[in-house]
């Protein structure tokens, strides 16, 4: 009875204030709108890189290889597989390498042992013909097929190594045709005994693949097995591109949820606000509710009531109006991430009571303590308006105060100052603390400030500089609203900046060749002379990532790892890595040269296999590709360098970041080298360093029978390339910040509306003393931009300290980024305060000066 | 001033108000002249068209021989600045502004200088006995030295007429005495016009030209004594207000 009584005030009282609640519930739906857009969106994306993944994988979660690629018996480790609870089956396969053609022009490809009976990943391949091969069949993959021009029941011959080293031609005939989702270089498949059997490997494999009860156990089952089998490589193929793409979009996942969070708190804001205001109109009703027998507590409902009225409405809008947003920002993605077509975002359950709750919490913190003021309202007060004291306000000096700590505690977090660190607890702190401290400054001083700033008419200069400090509390919210979303655009700025430096400053680092050469196929390093003799080369060195990883054999842990082979007279003069704790650059590269049991590795890795500088690595190496034979050898960890965008380049199957990197003779003693390279790195000589791209085209030319106009790159193309990529990435975290910026708007808006409304006595006595309807207009959009302005000023320190802090942590981008003060985010963001505010004060003024002077002047 | 005919009339729900019934009167240089009559009965309407901030439905009302019926917005504000003054019942100042930025705000809206609006504005104030309170915003002042305030600034332009909506309406007999007192004197000197609409017999003692309304209509001229000398005046008993009807009586 009682409830229904509130919500029957409540839903009565709205619409008497019609423009501010339809504000404040817009604002709450966007709000909404925005979190369930973004999150449909990114469901969509991630549903869809999973169903990738899964289509790619099949069912397969675990794959058990022997981490140099050769073969061995599987009767102790599949056992072991099998003896993982959670391990549902597995399959067996034998990968060797063939190829077909003559020795003049081949085409190599992998050989792939399978066992069509319990092969539960070949099961699932796209094969016309018959799947089923037996003795003297094979399955070949399109592509392979359409160069050779088979067909299902061709014959065609093979030719392989045999494990004893003698080359063996495989008569076959083509059972089916595979259509893989996506081409890694062609295979072919056969009857796994009959391929044992050929190249003299009789029960040997080079794989095991299994399948789980549940694949989200997959890395749980992969360190379980790893632990089993610590000569093994353990994989968890699906799981692990899960966790890698997640990995390098956690900065992203971060920006994006930090932003709806201030949009979700700047709508609550709007909340406190626009009920705040409706108890002070409203509190003669409140006294003449109470004084016929309304209880604190049913006042307290009442309120609530309306605050919860809105958060329904804005929420359920909301929620519906995310559906359309999600297409917008499904849209965003596929441009940002160039993803051809993602699906239509779907709104499952969770998203939507994700959206249920964010909204309903916002509104409700917003809405309590204006419920509460409401019921502790004194009778007679509030009846009496003679009866009613200055409205009790917080002593400055402890609002100081507060501010202070806050503040400090905040920018020390943010400046690693504490001995403590909290993640997040300076986005947290710097903004309330600043926004205290500056609620304190405007009471005081922000007369002076508008007189400075405000070049307006005098008229209106002179009654706007000293209207904001007597509405402190909603001015307050109005400012800290700019405040809050123009600290984080200036931070957002300053982190894309930083992240451009960071890249840009590793790519030259890592990459740092004038033009990056990419073969089709691995040259002899001596093509190096050919380069070297065009006039604008200044210098040349050969890359060359080895075709079969090793595996490092650590203090603190085993690692597969790529190798990399470099010149280590001339690559030092190309790419400057940064060496940390390591000997000097000329040293560190001397010993490479000089000794073959030496290397260097990323910091990331040798932290992982924990080594350093001086340290022995074994590795256990392939010494040939001839005879197969394996042996650990102990290497010397000469240098450790680090960089950020190691993690991000790859080499065959590794990347830089698990790669290291030895000399050409090295390669060729402990690697299976046979000196050559696919990668070139050209210099240019100084003055020529702006023909990258005509050089590079000239080259192409040259060397047609390479290819290098497929893959190759000038270091112009790939910083822009990147630069791309972060800008489009930044973009879309901006776009969601501008959502928070329009909730602000839609704010100072309400909060406006309600200045005009509790001012209209103050608006008639104006007009009556010959102020024009336009000095009235340009009163509120004078006091709106002065909000703004203030807003702005408080911004630009809380975004630099939440940079600060953002730059000391690498939890963002995975690497550290360089503090870089973003001047022209910082004019961005006081041209968007003036905009949002004049967005949210254009309404309010005119309704102000169009306000009909006798009747302004009833209000009491 | 001069009013012709002057009607007005407006819908209040589904029942339409004939709040002005063809007044004509005429205002002289530096009259006082008091308007009094029942709760309703047009004094307030009245004072709101010579105030420039209604319009009426029909007549002319001139000020110096313009006719203000026929002026746009612009002019009017411009008319106001100028020539009239206003003196409401309560909530007369701006409450962010100080005693002397009040009485300062039409020059600054004239454009007056700054230095010879603040002289002016503590001139003002000087002679309403506030000089010791200029920088005291509204909410520090009593009801008296408000009113004392509203007078300083509605004679701050030296404007032509000067309305008063129940001046006194608010304040105890004898503030209310004085805040007369000096709103009559003060009007002598800078040799402007007042219009006062009132119920207190106290102000009626004050006029040179006593007034009284009914229905919309004037209905009685009081006679005018020569300057200075007392009369007894007919008491016109105080209504209770009525609500969203006039200037002085918000509901």
């Amino acid at each position: 009875m009682e409830e229904s009584l509130s919500a029957k005030i409540a839903f009565r009282s709205l619409p008497k204030r019609r423009a501010r609640t339809i504000l404040t519930v817009a604002a709450v739906f966007l709000g909404v709108a925005l979190l369930v857009g973004i999150n449909m969106a990114t469901a969509s994306a991630l549903g869809e890189f999973n169903n990738y993944i899964n289509k790619f994988w099949g069912a397969t979660d675990i794959v058990v290889t022997y981490g140099t690629e050769a073969p061995f018996y599987p009767n102790q480790t599949l056992s072991k597989v099998l003896s993982d609870p959670l391990v549902r089956q597995t399959t067996q396969r034998l990968n060797w390498l063939g190829a077909i053609g003559n020795s003049a022009s081949n085409t190599t490809f992998f050989m792939i042992g399978v066992d069509p009976k319990t092969d539960f990943d070949y099961a699932t391949f796209n094969i016309t013909g018959s799947s089923r091969v037996s003795f003297g069949e094979a399955v070949v993959d399109n592509i392979l097929a359409q160069k050779h021009g088979l067909s299902v029941d061709s014959t065609f011959e093979i030719f392989t190594l045999t494990s004893q080293g003698n080359i063996r031609p495989i008569p076959l005939r083509v059972a089916g045709i595979n259509y893989p989702l996506r081409n890694l270089g062609s295979s072919i498949y056969m009857y796994l005994p009959d391929m044992q059997s050929d190249l003299v490997l009789g029960g040997q494999i080079t794989h095991i693949y299994a399948s789980l009860y549940d694949s989200t156990k997959a890395l749980l089952v992969e360190n379980d097995l790893q632990k089993l089998l610590p000569l093994y490589d353990v994989s968890a193929p699906k799981a692990e591109a899960v966790q890698r793409i997640s990995d390098q979009t956690a900065g992203f996942q971060i920006g994006l949820n930090v932003m709806i969070a201030i949009s979700l708190v700047v709508c609550s804001f709007i909340v406190f606000n626009t009920l705040f205001m409706t108890v002070m109109e409203r509190t003669y009703e409140i006294g003449i509710m109470r004084a016929v027998g309304s209880s604190r507590s049913q006042i307290f409902r009442i309120f609530l009531a309306e605050g919860l009225l809105i958060g329904a409405l804005g929420t359920i809008a909301g929620i519906l109006g995310g559906l359309g947003l999600a297409r917008l920002f499904t849209s965003v993605f596929e441009t940002t991430f160039n993803v051809p077509s993602l699906p239509v975002a779907q709104l499952t359950p969770s998203i939507a009571i994700t959206g249920l709750v964010a909204g309903f919490s916002a509104v409700f913190a917003g809405a309590l303590y204006p419920a509460i003021s409401a019921s502790r309202i004194n009778i007679i007060q509030a009846i009496r308006p003679s009866a009613r004291n200055a409205r009790r306000q917080l002593p400055p000096s402890g609002v100081s105060l507060t501010g202070i700590v806050l503040l400090g505690l905040g920018a020390s977090e943010s400046l690693r100052l504490t001995p403590f660190h909290i993640a997040y607890l300076d986005v947290i702190l710097v903004p309330i603390g600043l926004i205290l401290l500056g609620a304190v400054f405007f009471g005081t001083t922000g007369r002076a400030i508008m007189l400075l700033v405000f070049p307006a008419s005098r008229t209106v200069r002179y009654v706007a500089s000293r209207s904001g400090r007597r509405r402190l509390l909603r001015s307050t919210v109005s400012f800290g609203m700019i405040a809050i979303t123009l600290s984080f655009a200036i931070m957002i700025g300053g982190i894309q900046g930083g992240v451009q430096e960071a890249l840009q400053q590793g790519i030259k680092e890592a990459l740092g060749a004038d033009i990056i050469l990419v073969a089709n196929q691995s040259i002899p390093i001596s093509f190096t002379s050919n380069l070297t003799r065009i006039t604008q080369v200044a210098s040349a060195t050969p890359l060359s990532p080895s075709d079969h990883p090793a595996k490092a054999l650590g203090k603190s842990g085993n690692s597969s790892i790529g190798i990399l082979a470099v010149d280590p007279s001339v690559f030092p003069s190309i790419i400057s890595y940064t060496f940390v704790n390591s000997p000097t650059v000329s040293q560190v590269y001397s010993r490479l040269a000089a000794d073959n049991r030496s290397l260097l590795i990323p910091d990331s890795l040798a932290s992982k296999l924990g080594v350093v500088v001086g340290d022995q690595l074994s590795i256990l190496t392939r010494n040939s590709t001839v005879n197969n034979t394996n042996s650990t050898v102990p290497f010397t960890v000469a240098g450790v360098f680090t960089g950020p965008v190691l993690q991000y380049i790859q080499f065959g199957e590794h990347f830089a970041s698990d790669s290291v990197v030895v000399s050409f003779t090295s390669q060729r003693e402990y690697f299976a080298g046979t000196d050559t390279a696919p990668v070139f790195l050209v210099d240019l000589s100084s003055q020529n360093k702006s023909q990258a791209a005509s050089v590079a085209r000239d080259i192409t030319t040259m060397f047609p029978q390479y290819n290098f106009g497929q893959n190759s790159l000038t270091l112009g193309e790939l910083l822009s390339l990147v630069n791309g990529t972060i800008n489009r990435i930044f973009a879309l975290i901006l776009l969601i910040l501008y959502f928070a910026l329009l909730i602000a708007s839609l704010g100072i808006g309400a909060t406006m509306i309600m200045s005009v409304s509790d001012r209209r006595r103050e608006i008639g006595l104006l007009r009556s003393q010959g102020v024009s309807r336009l000095q009235i207009t340009a009163l509120f959009l004078g006091e709106g931009t002065f909000l703004g302005f203030f807003g702005f000023l408080l911004a630009v320190p809380g975004g630099l300290l939440l940079l600060k802090g953002a730059t000391n942590s690498t939890s963002l981008a995975g690497f550290f980024i360089p503090f870089i003060i973003p001047y022209g985010a910082i004019v961005q963001a006081l041209i968007l305060a003036l905009v949002a505010v004049l967005i949210g004060s254009l309404y309010p003024a005119v309704r102000a000066s169009r306000l009909e002077i006798t009747r302004a002047l009833e209000q009491v | 001033m001069e009013l012709e005919n002057l009607e007005k009339s407006y819908r209040l729900g589904k029942v339409t108000v004939n709040a002005l019934r063809g007044v004509t009167l005429k205002l002289r240089q530096a009259e006082f002249m008091v308007i009094m009559g029942p709760s309703g009965s047009g004094k307030t309407t009245l004072l709101n068209i010579i105030g420039t901030l209604d319009k009426p439905s029909s007549g002319r009302a001139l000020v110096d021989g313009e006719d203000i019926t026929r002026m746009n917005d612009g002019q009017l504000t411009k008319l106001r600045r100028h020539k009239i003054g206003f003196v409401f019942q309560f909530h007369n100042l701006i409450p962010v502004l100080t005693a002397w930025e009040n009485v300062e705000l039409p020059l600054i809206t004239s454009g007056v200088k700054r230095k010879e609006s603040k002289d002016r504005a503590m001139e003002l104030l000087r002679r309403v006995g506030l000089q010791d309170r200029t920088d005291h915003l509204p909410d520090e002042l009593s009801g008296g030295e408000q009113q004392r305030v509203a007078i300083a600034r509605a004679l701050a332009n030296h404007p032509r007429i000067v309305l008063a909506d129940e001046p006194t309406g608010d304040l105890d007999t004898q503030t209310g005495f004085e805040v007369v007192q000096l709103m009559h004197s003060m009007a002598k000197q800078e040799g402007s016009s007042v219009v006062v609409v009132t119920h207190d017999p106290v102000v009626a003692e004050k006029a040179d030209r006593l007034v009284e309304m009914r229905d919309g209509r004037i209905t009685e001229k009081v006679r005018e004594p020569p300057m200075g000398q007392r009369r007894t005046i007919r008491a016109v008993e105080p209504l209770p207000p009525e609500p969203g009807r006039s200037l002085s009586q918000p509901n």
